[in-house]
């Protein structure tokens, strides 16, 4: 048993005097290379159409089955047709360009719609599977479904069928075509693992087995040529052969059936039960990369609603996905909006982008002012259950509340909210600011300070925004909040802060867009140049809507264990909301003296989305730098108004400029690819021309020229012999002159002796010589 | 048996990462598809081995013999036995030409499929000679296209190429003059014929008509007088073979077309041509054309080999032979001459 020999092996040289001739034309060749290519066809339409057909079906969507395969079928006999000449093959890409532009402006809306209507079932099924809820979908202009899936079916399967039947003729990659045909598959293989094994599924098993065969066995180049055999560096080989073809079908059946059989064994045995532990443990994180998109891939933490516990800087995009974090029961007592907070920054990292936390939140003696009010008759006193359902294991306190009374839930070391507990606390709603008198008047220095890093980018801000110190600080933060409002628009997609910069001086300086965390760390650091102690805090921030939208009475809880004292709603009850993370939230705390830690929340109100296309208008904007997206998902926690993100903001400037280069690239790949082939083949000839001898330039130029000729000539191509074809080449050339030119071309040939310089010289300018001739001639043929 | 090695590990290869997707995934038709891939290699063995085993091998051509110049078909036909196919058997030809003792080898990839379609590849020869054309090994490719399989063969078919017929002859001082039968002599000359080459004794046996009465009158004794009457005369024909092979071939050609010339002219015509093997030279007569074709068959059917001065050989082992022509090559020129052997 040898290996295959990694050196380039030697050509076998047949006895001197012997010539094996490829140039021979067998009158079935040209039919059997037509039927091979016919075969080829009906394997990639088998395989297109059966890969298309298996994702649709596969998610629930119907659609015409005879005008998409009929369609399909009439492409792949077209394509086969056309294939047998390079002209039918340029009028082929003509035709089909053409028939895809027609399309795509008559049909753009169903075409369109189709394809929302594919994405908005794969969202549903993923939905489903990760049992996830509120997740965007597109709008659907046409909504007769069976019609939309039709076209847009037809649409991608006509430009998978043309680039898999390019790949299947000219090199079998069959690795190409499994990658381009099962890969959308691979949703629906992750989500069901096709257990029902549809006929589809079965075709394309077998069609993919098929063109591996076709590649192991080596004859799948498509050549036009007419001659029964091609030159090999060993001797000569057969060009097609259909028997063999069709019999592969055969192998391919066979082998299905077989692992088929294998495969229904290996199941009653029980060896296989289509489980996949590993598929389990990876269901979180494909949820996640769902969630998330490429973004979420960039982002570089987790962050509930964009928010890490002060991390800050490192989502590109937030990506909500409304599942609960916190069960609230409580009391409504006002229609401010509900903050339960589990993180207070004390310190801000300029660069590297944190805050550092406190876990005292230094409220106490608020705490107790209330507390003295409520005892007083003034104030309320309440009681809230927290649950944890999904959020981070952090401790979750609503405002002011008394950390003596926390029962139940909590951690032994008193600083988390274990997942699945729940905790009770009693707190002290603020009804009335003069409720909460306190003595002390200075909070500490680490709240009032700004990095040095950033004073200056901070300060700049204040003088624009016409801050000053001094001033009050009601004062100072209405006007923050109306020049964010004005001029710092807020987004959920603000994109990543780049590494090296400081994250409050990048938002300030340069992107001026961001979420929550932006303009509440920004704020901080802004009210401390101003004098005014500030904190950080995050934690979540349930709005009166959100209640009104998602909350449940409790009836049959006691209004009375819940809440005592004054309560600003005329009726309340009971109830029990959730938080999600979109609500998670960071706010400012301000220091006001005498009342100490207050809400002081800056961030802006989202401005609304105003209709737009879907994915293709997105598409567009991003190039042209407008538009916006149709998003029917709620957004945000901020009291106000709800948030949407604009995809025009991520994409604007260079990255639009990389998408643009990107699809000039590929709308120009076919062309530019066209070129380097023929550069290619031009640079490998003149480079093996150059390595030659005489003999052997002499054949290579004659052959390059008759190459050429027999490729246009059909006639010329039935010339087999030099005499043949210098009589049908050189008609005028004296006969003398064209035998000498025989015998020198068959000494260059079959010799071993080479050519003198003089022969070479000589066959060399009577080839050129009658070149220029016979064009010439042409030519004024032409023109007469 | 050559495995080839980049396709083995592409499918190892493959196997490995449908297991580590069927391993992650789960699923049916994953798993399937990883059955497919397993079953695949034993199917391609136990049809690999069949088809070693089963397959038959014919080769034949359309003639034995043939012209310079001219296309020849081979046939090959690989019948595979059984269901399966292999797109490529690759069979290596063995050529080899007894006249020049050259050889060489080329090889021939054809399908090998259950009805074993007939493959012709033309063959064109340019130099004369005998041809053996030996199918030694076939490389019977696998399904998946992992290995080659050889398969031992010995088929052997031969074909010989003569000489194009009909050359531009140049015409030479050769024109058999005479050449006339028996009875044209007597009419001509009566029974005196004048032309003698050699007197002797009678010899019992001799014809009377040969006697020379003038003679033997005067030396009372019968003396025989041997006739060069064209009737007897053999026009010899002799090759002079040489090192370079086409020069030889046109020297060959030459003689051929000379010799097939003087037959149609009904002359009797002798070859000769030294050979090794006999280290004499060996001669051949022709009644008609097809002797021709036979004599150098015969020809092609050993080594040619080189002599120098063929005329000094001719001396030496045929001194009876008084003249002739002689064919062979000079300058690059093919040339005969008329050797007078009297002189």
């Amino acid at each position: 048993m040898a290996l295959g020999k990694r050196k380039k092996e030697q050509p076998l040289v047949p006895s001197p005097g012997v010539t094996v001739i490829t140039a021979y034309r067998d009158t079935r060749t040209e039919k059997k290379g037509n039927t091979d290519i016919m075969i080829k066809a009906i394997a990639v339409f088998l395989l297109s159409a059966s890969s298309i057909y298996m994702y649709i079906d596969g998610i629930g969507l119907s659609m015409s089955l005879v005008v998409f395969f009929g369609t399909l079928a009439a492409e792949a006999l077209i394509l086969s047709l056309c294939y047998r000449s390079s002209k039918g093959e340029n009028l082929v890409a003509l035709l089909f360009l053409a028939v895809f532009v027609f399309a795509g402006i008559n049909f753009r809306y169903e075409i369109n719609s189709g394809f929302y209507a594919v994405v908005n079932t794969t969202i549903d099924r993923i939905t489903d599977f990760f049992e996830l809820s509120g997740m965007r979908t597109y709008t659907e202009r046409v909504a007769n479904r069976y019609v939309t899936v039709t076209a847009f079916s037809i649409a991608v399967g006509m430009i998978l069928e043309y680039i898999v039947f390019n790949l299947v003729i000219w090199s079998a990659s069959y690795v190409w075509c499994f990658i381009l045909t099962i890969i959308p598959n691979l949703v629906i293989i992750y989500l069901d693992g096709l257990s029902s094994l549809p006929a589809s599924a079965c075709v394309w098993l077998v069609m993919m087995v098929y063109i591996a065969l076709v590649r192991g066995g080596g004859h799948f180049r498509f050549n036009r040529g007419s001659t029964e055999y091609i030159r090999t560096r060993k001797g000569i080989s057969y060009r097609v052969d259909k028997a063999t073809d069709l019999n592969m079908f055969f192998m391919a059946i066979v082998i299905w059936v077989t692992g088929l059989m294998l495969a229904l064994v290996c199941s009653r045995l029980n060896i296989y039960n289509g489980q996949s532990r590993i598929k389990e443990s990876t269901e979180p994180a494909v949820k996640d990369a769902f969630l998330r998109g490429a973004d979420g891939i960039l982002n570089r933490y987790p962050a509930t609603g964009g928010l890490n516990s002060g991390r800050l800087g490192g989502v590109n995009r937030v990506i909500q996905d409304g599942q609960p974090d916190l069960e609230i029961t409580f009391t409504p007592y006002s229609t401010d909006t509900l903050y339960i907070r589990n993180f207070i920054g004390e310190y801000y990292n300029p660069v590297d982008n944190y805050w550092t936390g406190n876990d005292d939140k230094d409220d106490q003696e608020q705490v107790s002012a209330l507390k003295k009010s409520y005892k007083s008759g003034k104030g309320a006193r309440a009681r809230m259950d927290i649950k944890n359902v999904g959020a981070d294991v952090r401790l979750y306190e609503p405002y002011y509340t008394d950390t003596t009374e926390i029962t139940d839930g909590i951690s032994d070391d008193g600083k988390a909210l274990p997942s699945g507990a729940t905790e009770t606390v009693t707190y002290y709603p603020l009804i009335s600011l003069d409720d909460m008198q306190i003595k002390s008047s200075d909070p500490g220095d680490g709240y009032r300070g700004v990095p040095t890093d950033i004073y200056q980018t901070v300060s700049d801000f204040c003088r624009r925004a016409g801050l000053k110190a001094g001033m009050d600080t009601d004062q100072a933060v209405e006007r923050l909040r109306a020049y964010f409002q004005k001029n710092y628009p807020y987004t959920l997609s603000p994109g990543a802060t780049p590494k090296g910069r400081d994250f409050v001086e990048y938002f300030l300086n340069e992107n001026k867009k961001g979420y929550c965390a932006h303009y509440a760390s920004s704020a901080v650091l802004i009210f401390r140049s101003l004098g005014i102690p500030a904190r950080y805090c995050e934690g979540y921030a349930v709005s009166m809507e959100s209640m009104a939208n998602n909350a449940e009475r409790e009836d049959e809880l006691s209004y009375d264990d819940y809440y005592s004292g004054q309560n600003t709603l005329r009726s309340s009850a009971v109830i029990r909301t959730t938080a999600s993370d979109m609500n998670a939230h960071a706010w400012v705390e301000v220091y006001e003296k005498g009342h100490g830690w207050v809400v002081a929340d800056v961030t802006p109100a989202a401005t609304e989305d105003t209709g737009g296309g879907g994915f293709l208008s997105d598409l567009m904007s991003l190039l042209t730098g407008g538009g916006s997206r149709n998003d029917s998902i709620q957004n945000n926690n901020v009291s106000d108004d709800n948030g949407t993100g604009d995809i025009r903001d991520s994409f604007r400037g260079p990255r639009a400029m990389w998408l643009m280069l990107v699809m000039i690239l590929v709308l120009a790949s076919p062309i530019i690819w066209i070129g380097m082939k023929s550069l290619y083949s031009d640079i490998k000839y003149r480079r093996a021309f150059a390595a030659a001898g005489s003999s052997d330039r002499l054949i290579m130029h004659y052959q390059r020229q008759t190459e050429r000729r027999r490729r246009r000539d059909k006639e010329f191509s039935r010339r087999v012999n030099y005499e043949e074809q210098l009589l049908y080449l050189y008609p005028d050339m004296a006969s003398e002159d064209r035998q000498r030119l025989k015998d020198i071309l068959d000494k260059a040939g079959y010799s071993p002796h080479g050519l003198s310089d003089e022969e070479y010289e000589w066959a060399m300018n009577e080839l050129g010589q009658s070149s220029r001739k016979r064009r010439h001639t042409a030519s004024n043929s032409d023109r007469v | 048996m050559r495995i080839r090695v980049g396709r083995l590990i592409g499918y190892i290869l493959a196997v490995a990462v449908t297991a580590a997707i069927v391993a992650v995934f789960g699923g049916t038709f994953l798993f399937i598809m990883l059955m497919m891939e397993i079953v695949a290699l034993p199917i391609d063995i136990i049809t690999s081995m069949l088809m070693l085993r089963k397959s038959e091998l014919l080769v034949s051509l359309g003639t034995d013999h043939t012209q310079k110049g001219d296309l020849v078909l081979i046939g090959h036909n690989l019948r595979a036995g059984m269901a399966f196919s292999s797109y490529e058997a690759a069979i290596t030809l063995t050529i080899r030409n007894t006249f020049y003792g050259t050889s060489g080898q080329t090889q021939i990839a054809i399908p090998v499929n259950h009805e074993g379609e007939m493959h012709y590849v033309p063959l064109r020869f340019s130099l004369l000679g005998y041809y053996e054309i030996t199918a030694d090994h076939v490389m019977i490719r696998d399904v998946l296209g992992l290995a080659d399989l050889k398969k031992t063969v010995d088929k052997s078919v031969g074909v010989t190429v003569f000489p194009k017929g009909d050359r531009d002859r140049r015409s030479y001082a050769l024109h058999p003059s005479g050449g006339m039968t028996e009875a044209e002599e007597t009419d001509r000359r009566g029974n005196d014929f004048s032309d003698v080459s050699e007197i002797r004794e009678y010899v019992p046996g001799d014809r009377p008509r040969d006697i020379h009465w003038k003679l033997s009158a005067k030396r009372d004794e019968l003396m025989i007088k041997q006739r060069e009457a064209m009737s007897d005369e053999q026009l010899i024909v002799v090759v002079e073979f040489t090192e370079i092979l086409e020069e030889n071939d046109e020297v060959v050609s030459e003689a051929y077309s000379l010799i097939k010339e003087l037959v149609r002219s009904n002359v009797n015509t002798q070859l000769m041509w030294w050979s090794a093997a006999d280290e004499d030279f060996r001669r051949k007569r022709f009644q008609d054309q097809g002797d021709v074709d036979e004599a150098f068959s015969e020809m092609f059917g050993e080594r040619a080999e080189m002599t120098e001065d063929i005329d000094r050989l001719m001396r030496s082992v045929h001194p009876e032979i008084m003249g002739y022509i002689r064919v062979y090559s000079s300058d690059g020129q093919v040339k005969e001459a008329v050797v007078d052997g009297s002189r």
